[in-house]
């Protein structure tokens, strides 16, 4: 009875969770409601007290019903059809939970269940679906073992009866009749325990194992995967060279962990007394990829061309007497061609012909897009001072700014405008009490306020917009919660509500510093939005021009703006897994690497990484060097330059023979280890040809055994045949029947065919010997 | 009595694993389910096929891991009468340290000697639920044996599906015990009592015994089994070189010799099955009732093939041997009475009583049949002694009630 409460609870559980995965493809809590009342109903009503409890012939034509009813709405398209056979399945399975509860119900239960999944796993799922997917697996496992021993125990429990004999009428031998039969008696507890359960626990997590290993290695031939109904890109963090304001309306932002670039930084010129090239950055850097100008409800565009497209760097020379810092950086295969770096740069001669740049729309890009390879490029700049990367950066362009288009706002009347916007801007340049002639104070005082007064507060959940209003508005306004976007669409407009003009940059903005490899890390989780503000050449304060030296101020200068509040954490894998949402992270993992892993993504994320794993392990194992540094770190790990007191060479060697042996050792035992196992199994599978001089001879060894019992020991110098015939002249003095002499020398005979002979005993003959000693087993036994 | 068998211990690579019901239509539904993912790029799906092929592959590793380090023994009677109820305790082990057993099941097969090997041997079957690691659990299972006999109980077969019942893998072991099953015991009536009494009493003869110092000393002979080591003659002993033992006269004890034809045509009947069995069941009871008793003589020889005929004080030596003997003792359409009546008439001494159970009726005058006998004239009047019970007669229900 504790089996099947145990398994009818399970049974129960099974179809709830299986009826919520396909809720969740729904994006619907009707049907897992639904299930989740009528299963505890269920439960009560039919498992335990049996006061509704249909039979087969009821719930067949109730589930004729509830296909009748699919096929009413039945429609050739595949997304209708998948959610029909999944409202089916939970009609099907809530039919069943009221049927009267044998194994072969169990059983119906739980093949619907799986189905219910299967057809779940074809909905446009996110990672919660994984994760119940796994609480799935365990109930599903703890299921078919409980339906598998509550099977055994009722074939038991029913064949439990000793049967009595059976007196016939007009039978003159009461047993003339009597079928032989055997019963085995029930006893004992099920063991349906922690022990179990733990053991369930054991094979899901290596089942769970085995499905990651099949997942990653089976190879994908699709180019894009399956999406079930509704399953579109999920928004993710990550550099697009467009902003649209308002797209989000459901679902938050996933933070995407994908690397997109590392980027080194090295000193022009090492000084003598330091050669370390790296050059040291202090604090977190800005790379800028596209620029963008143009906003209209929400939307921001690139700036219109204005010259024709020409390769050339942005600086024909760099400024004397600034440092002059090489930016490396290596790229990592993306579709886009936008390449990223620190402003303002410059193109040296190697890298000439691999970057082209776009003054127009202030892009640089790869000159031969290579969406499968990563790309190195190499650049200047004279952005850093003392380490710190410097908020002004002299506008040297060959082409004029357009301050028309970096002023342009859209009608205070129109019902694109952003009066609310204008009206707290200036409210806070009143407050200010900052001069007009002041750009640059009055811009940080924008900045400023957006960024630190709280009114503010950043966000990557969808936030109900009015519709009615520009988005940004609405985020000044009405709703003030918004990302980076947001934020910087909201001070570049209000910029230019000051007559400041200003453009929107969207680039990568990180600190994840990897000491290990002197190199920032660029994610996708680390895209950014930020405000430039151009301040005429008259604008650009004097103590900055100071500070800034080596700089020509004389076309103007780019002031960076960072309106977005510091609560965002752009902290990396790490960050992202402590200060925000670690759920986030494990959906993006989930979108990543499970929704979308199609051919490209394998390629990239488990063959390659695979390949290079491999590649570079036998190189290092064939590289000296790395084995002199191995051996290096063993000697100053163990320290056995002090404890030995010997030459390192002498160590090095030590240490190259300890291992050589602990090689030796390991093959040697594996070897045997694999020669022991499989000895053994190819003995056993070798079938009865193999195994037949083993066995053959033990029945000689068992009559020896039988006859010692009797003192009768076969001696050194007797062969087997005068040892039968002495233990033949000694067992009738010893055992009743005198027939029992003979025996000894015919198993004897038997053992020199099958020994000496070569001849196989066949069924009749190994019958004959097992009787024989049977019988003297059994007359020396009753003498003993 | 108990017999407990030398435990064997389980060896895992001896054993055969076999996909299941359960796990064919698990494996088609992995099959579906993998093609589909793989053919449609649907990962989801394929990642539940990930799962699902976990379940499968350490199911497989899991009801070998299940069946290894069992030790099995099996305790059961050596003797049992035919319709008693068996009971055969089995126990196993598990010398895992942590590692339990689930859901085993032994199974064995108990076949009857001399059966044909068309006949499907007994089955018997016992559930073990739970054999933690590093204890042990008994179960037993029972049933009759209606048919008397020699039966082997053997190969026990040790097998699994836990945990999930996809695969199911069998250990067999080569662990083999006899049952000798003995004819069923009836009762003899107040009127065989009240005859066999008769024929006693109306005899002044001469028995011999060896139970006590009351009786003269009459002789000696060879020692046979069943003789008390306290009436062995040592120093006649020594000058034959082999053991001789002193014989002692003692009154109202006579001896008896049983002669049980065991006879059937050639295509027998359940009639003649039944008579067979009713003639081996009253001798038994016979045999058993004398030998409870004690203080005679007995002289037992069947017809059945090998020929056997047991000499020897009615002791509870000779009713095992004699029950061992009619247990296996077969029926034959040949005739074989005239040569176990020559070879009983040569053994059995002057004033033996002689009981032939018979399956037909006998005409002991018949001088076609007997001839060596009946022209012998000394043995004649042995042969008119004879006292012949048909069991195919219904006035056997006289003497002896089958139960």
């Amino acid at each position: 009875m504790y089996v099947e409460r145990l398994l009818q609870l399970n049974i129960a559980t099974l179809a709830c969770l299986a009826t919520v995965l396909i809720g969740m493809g729904q994006q619907s809590a009707v049907l897992p409601l639904a299930m989740f009342v009528l299963t505890i109903a269920s439960v009560w009503l039919n498992d335990f007290t049996r006061r509704i409890s249909f039979g087969r012939g009821v719930t067949g034509v109730a589930q004729v019903a509830a296909l009748l009813l699919s096929l009413a709405s039945f429609r050739l398209d595949r997304d209708v059809l998948i959610l029909s056979l999944a409202r089916l399945l939970v009609f099907w399975q809530i039919v069943v939970l009221y049927q009267k509860k044998d194994v072969r119900t169990y059983w119906h239960q739980l093949q619907l269940s799986l189905l219910q999944v299967v057809v779940a796993a074809l909905l446009a799922q996110d990672f919660l679906f994984g994760l119940l997917l796994i609480v799935y697996l365990f109930t599903a496992l703890c299921a078919v073992t409980l339906i598998f021993l509550y099977e055994e125990r009722n074939r038991y429990q029913r064949a439990d009866r000793a049967a009595p004999i059976l007196v016939v009428a007009g039978s003159r031998w009461p047993l003339g009749r009597q079928q032989p039969s055997f019963s085995g008696v029930l006893a004992g507890r099920p063991g349906v325990q922690r022990e179990l359960f733990t053991r369930m626990l054991k094979t899901a997590g290596a089942s769970l194992m085995l499905s990651v290993l099949v997942f990653l290695l089976v190879p994908r031939f699709g180019h894009s995967a399956w999406r079930g109904p509704g399953g579109g890109p999920r928004p993710a963090i990550g550099f697009d060279d467009r902003v649209r304001l308002g797209s989000l309306v459901s679902g938050s932002i996933l933070q995407n962990p994908q690397k997109v670039l590392e980027i080194r930084f090295f000193r022009e010129a090492p000084e003598p007394e330091d050669p370390n090239p790296v050059y040291l950055v202090r604090n977190d850097i800005y790379l800028r990829g596209a620029l963008l100008t143009q906003y209209n409800r929400g939307e921001w565009k690139r700036p219109r061309p204005r010259l024709p497209r020409m390769d050339h760097p942005v600086f024909r020379q760099l400024p004397g007497g600034r440092e002059q810092v090489r930016q490396e950086i290596t790229t990592e295969p993306l579709p886009r061609n936008e390449l990223f770096c620190v402003w303002p740069f410059t193109i040296p001669p190697e890298t000439q012909g691999y970057v082209n740049y776009d003054p127009s729309s202030g892009r640089l890009t790869r000159a031969h897009p290579s969406p499968f390879h990563p790309t190195t490029y190499r650049l200047w700049t004279t952005a850093f001072d003392l380490g710190w990367q410097s908020r002004m950066t002299p506008h040297d362009d060959q082409v004029e700014p357009n301050r028309a288009e970096l002023l342009a706002m859209p009608p205070p009347d129109s019902p694109n405008g952003l009066p609310g916007l204008a009206e707290m801007a200036q409210e806070w340049l009143t407050e200010a009490e900052i001069p007009h002639s002041d750009t640059y104070r009055r811009a940080l005082i924008l900045e400023g306020r957006l960024r630190d007064s709280g009114l503010f507060e950043y966000s990557l959940a969808p936030v109900q917009r009015d519709l009615s209003l520009d988005p940004v508005e609405d985020f000044t306004v009405n709703h003030r919660q918004g990302h980076c976007e947001y934020f910087a669409t909201a001070l570049a407009m209000m910029l230019r509500s000051a007559r400041i003009p200003a453009r929107i940059i969207v680039g990568f903005h990180t600190d994840e510093w990897h000491d290990r490899g002197n190199f920032f890390l660029a994610r996708q989780l680390h895209a950014h939005t930020w405000v430039e503000a151009y301040l005429e050449a008259d604008q650009v304060p004097e103590d900055l021009r100071k500070e800034l030296h080596g700089y020509q101020w004389s076309s103007g200068a780019w002031l960076r703006l960072d309106p977005t509040p510091a609560s965002r954490s752009p902290g990396g894998v790490l960050g992202a897994l402590t200060t925000t949402s670690w759920l986030n992270w494990l959906d993006n993992i989930w979108s990543r690497y499970v929704i979308h892993m199609d051919r490209g993504q394998q390629q990239t994320a488990v063959y390659r990484p695979a390949t290079e794993a491999v590649k570079g392990a036998a190189q290092r194992v064939a590289d000296l060097g790395w084995w002199r540094g191995l051996f290096k770190q063993l000697r100053q790990w163990l320290g056995l330059n002090r404890w030995l007191g010997i030459s390192e060479d002498w160590v090095d060697g030590l240490l190259a023979a300890a291992l050589s042996v602990l090689l030796v050792a390991v093959g040697y035992g594996g070897g045997r280890l694999f020669w022991n196992v499989w000895a053994a199994r190819l003995q056993t599978q070798g079938g009865p040809e193999r195994q037949r001089p083993r066995s053959m001879v033990a029945f000689y060894r068992r009559l020896e055994a039988i006859l010692a019992r009797r003192g009768l020991v076969r001696g050194a110098s007797q062969t087997q045949r005068e040892f039968a015939a002495r233990a033949g002249q000694a067992l009738p003095q010893s055992v009743h029947s005198l027939r029992l002499a003979k025996l000894p020398g015919e198993i004897v005979e038997a053992f020199y065919r099958v020994r000496f002979g070569g001849q196989p005993l066949d069924k009749q003959g190994a019958e004959a010997v097992e009787q024989a000693l049977a019988q003297l087993d059994g007359a020396i036994s009753r003498k003993g | 009595m108990l017999r407990l068998r030398k435990p064997s211990v389980l060896s895992s690579s001896r054993g055969r694993t076999a996909l299941c019901r359960e796990g064919f239509y698990y494996s088609l539904e992995l099959v579906f389910v993998f093609v589909v993912a793989f053919l449609a790029d649907m990962n989801l799906l394929m990642v539940l096929a990930g799962m699902m092929i976990g379940p499968l592959w350490f199911s497989r590793r899991l009801v070998a891991a299940t069946l290894r380090g069992l030790v099995i023994c099996r305790k059961m009677p050596r003797e049992i009468c035919a319709g008693d109820m068996l009971v055969v305790t089995l126990a196993i082990s598990n010398t895992r340290r942590r590692m339990g057993s689930w859901a085993l099941v032994a199974e064995e097969q108990i076949r009857r000697e001399g059966d044909s090997g068309r006949q499907p041997p007994l089955q018997a079957s016992v559930l073990f639920s739970h054999v933690p690691a590093g204890q042990q659990r008994d179960r037993v299972y029972r049933g009759r044996i209606s048919q008397r006999g020699r039966y082997r109980f053997g190969p026990l077969e040790i097998s699994t599906r836990f945990p999930f019942g996809f695969f199911r893998r069998v250990v067999a072991i080569d662990q083999t015990d006899w049952l000798m099953v003995y004819p069923r015991l009836g009762r003899l009536t107040g009127q065989w009592r009240a005859r066999h009494h008769e024929s006693f009493d109306g005899a002044k003869r001469r028995e011999r015994r060896h139970g006590g110092a009351s009786g003269d000393f009459y002789g000696a002979r060879p020692w046979r089994s069943g003789d008390s080591r306290r009436f062995i003659h040592w120093r006649s002993s020594a000058r034959h070189g082999s053991l001789i033992v002193r014989q002692f006269d003692q009154q109202r004890n006579r001896d008896l010799a049983l002669l049980v034809e065991l006879w059937q045509p050639e295509m027998p009947a359940l009639e003649h099955f039944e008579n067979v069995e009713l003639a081996v069941s009253f001798a038994a009871t016979i045999i058993a009732d004398i030998c409870r008793k004690g203080g005679s003589d007995m002289v037992i020889g069947t017809t059945a093939a090998p020929a056997e005929c047991f000499r020897g004080p009615a002791s509870a030596v000779l009713l095992r041997d004699a029950m061992a003997a009619l247990a296996t003792a077969e029926a034959d359409y040949r005739d074989r009475l005239p040569q176990l009546l020559q070879a009983v008439v040569e053994r059995i001494d002057r004033g033996t009583e002689v009981v032939l159970v018979s399956t037909r009726a006998v005409n002991l005058s018949d001088s076609r049949r007997f001839g060596a006998l009946v022209a012998d004239l000394a043995r004649r009047g042995m042969l008119t002694q004879i006292r012949a019970v048909n069991t195919a007669d219904p006035t056997l229900a006289r003497y002896f009630e089958a139960q």
